[in-house]
């Protein structure tokens, strides 16, 4: 029963969320678009600084991994993005024990219904990140492979950095491995927060926690790591990729704990 | 079949919602909860269904501990206040999602179900579209369709019309066989009357007599 609970939520969430998934689809393609061709139009920048990690590594291009000074600019585009998640996460429990989730959870237990919603949270993350990368890619089809290269000079006047050529793998694993697991972390802590506090004191807290991630570069600020989803400079002197990786599934197991517990205990009237 | 309420006793915020409940209610029979509103009656049966965690007793279901031995009870239909279902979905697409879970009952017979409580199992039109009683009838449809060995009814009659009602009570007699165990809150006297074996009266959260 277990199997087939897991199945049909899956199967149904993707079905029921297709148009959260399109609008997240043009929301990151039009923004990143938008952003590219501003920094185009005021000659300002190049096409590769904004988001284009993906599509860096997808289309072969070279790849470099920058060092930040300690100057502090909130990302305020990137924390839209990121408060897209717990939008989209912040009703999808609330709504489902007011109604279809009783009848779920009568039909199989509480226990196997947050195993099978937390495994399609989690599913669901994983589609979100795959539509990024979707996004990335039109992106960089739309503004064809050589926009993306920015030369040392413009990266130098657009931002102040300096660029120093680093190991492949060690670009892989910042910008790609550790964002998407921190990007899973996030997506299920925020559904587990909006199941526990309602979804809109979960936005607020988010919110809150995004935005100080900006100020304090800690592993327990994971809003840092996903940045690296982003931006093709990082501080690599500031994030440990063993330390936010262990914070991630510490965050996961404990989100899936503090659920379990909470819907166990519920009283659903 | 048997529901056992051990001294079950049932506080929300401070306020006591359930007051020593001691009652064995038995298979083959249909019990009807009489009372005013606000007096326990849907956390009654909320509590039977293992939606809501008594604060003290025990609630006993075929010898087996709620809460503790099992989780929910094995096989259980309930009709919950305002049913809500997958509003983008029709329903008997709603149904077939709910049955997909146990795997037990094939199309034909959601169908045949959905015709019984008197809704067009073609009907392409998603819930939303759906009146107040084309909700509540699928809400009954969804208790009933397993054929639970418990089947909790919440006012199951509200927002029908008079064939609505007459095809409701009809389900509800046949349910009485295979030793099932219904329970029916209404606020209708006569149709609670009509259907019921038993009735039981509470008031302010507690079980004050039968009829």
């Amino acid at each position: 029963m277990l199997i087939n609970l897991i199945v049909s939520e899956v199967k149904h969430d993707i079905l029921r969320h297709k148009w959260r998934y399109f609008s997240f689809f043009l929301f990151m393609t039009i923004t990143i678009l938008g952003k590219c061709f501003y920094m185009s139009e005021a000659g300002i920048g190049d096409f590769g600084i904004f988001g284009l990690n993906a599509s860096n590594i997808l289309l072969g291009i070279p790849r470099y991994v920058f060092y930040a000074d300690n100057q502090i600019v909130v990302p305020a585009g990137w924390i839209v993005m990121l408060l897209f998640i717990p939008f989209i996460v912040g009703d999808w429990c609330e709504y489902e024990l007011c109604g279809i989730g009783v009848y779920k959870i009568l039909l199989s237990g509480r226990k196997n219904w947050w195993i099978a919603k937390f495994t399609s949270v989690f599913v669901g993350a994983i589609i979100y990140i795959a539509i990024y990368f979707l996004s990335q890619i039109l992106i960089t089809i739309i503004l064809n492979g050589d926009l993306i290269e920015a030369s040392d000079d413009i990266w130098l006047y657009n931002s102040g950095y300096s660029r120093m050529l680093s190991e492949i793998t060690t670009f892989y694993l910042y910008t790609i491995a550790m964002p998407c697991v921190s990007f899973i972390t996030f997506f299920v802590c925020s559904f587990v927060l909006s199941l526990i506090c309602g979804s809109v004191k979960s936005f607020m807290m988010i919110t809150i926690y995004i935005v100080l991630g900006v100020f304090y570069t800690s592993p327990y600020f994971i809003g840092n790591q996903l940045m690296l989803l982003r931006s093709t400079h990082f501080d690599s002197q500031g994030i440990d990729i063993i330390d936010s990786i262990f914070i991630d599934l510490i965050l996961i197991i404990g989100g899936y704990a503090i659920g379990r517990s909470y819907i166990h205990n519920k009283d659903l009237i | 079949m048997e529901i056992e309420f051990d001294n079950v006793y049932k506080c929300i915020a401070g306020k006591p919602i359930l007051k020593d409940i001691n009652y064995k209610f038995f298979g083959g029979k249909i019990y009807g909860l009489r009372g005013k509103n606000g007096c326990g009656k849907t956390m009654l049966m909320r509590s039977i269904a293992g939606l809501m965690k008594p604060t003290n007793g025990r609630i006993l279901i075929n010898k087996k501990e709620l809460y503790k031995d099992i989780e929910i009870p094995d096989s259980i239909g309930v009709l919950i206040e305002n049913p809500a279902f997958l509003p983008e979905y029709s329903g008997f697409k709603n149904l077939k999602y709910l049955a997909d879970i146990k795997n037990q009952i094939t199309e034909e017979e959601i169908r045949c179900v959905l015709n019984k409580v008197g809704l067009d199992s073609n009907d392409k039109r998603i819930v939303r579209k759906y009146s107040l009683g084309m909700k509540q009838k699928l809400g009954i449809a969804a208790a009933i369709m397993e054929k639970p060995s418990i089947v909790l009814l919440d006012e199951p009659i509200n927002a029908l019309d008079e064939s609505g009602v007459e095809k409701v009570k009809k389900c509800i007699m046949d349910l009485k066989e295979d030793n099932r165990i219904i329970i029916v809150a209404c606020h209708d006297r006569d149709e609670l009357n009509y259907l019921s074996d038993t009735i039981i009266l509470m008031s302010e959260g507690k079980i004050i007599g039968e009829e």
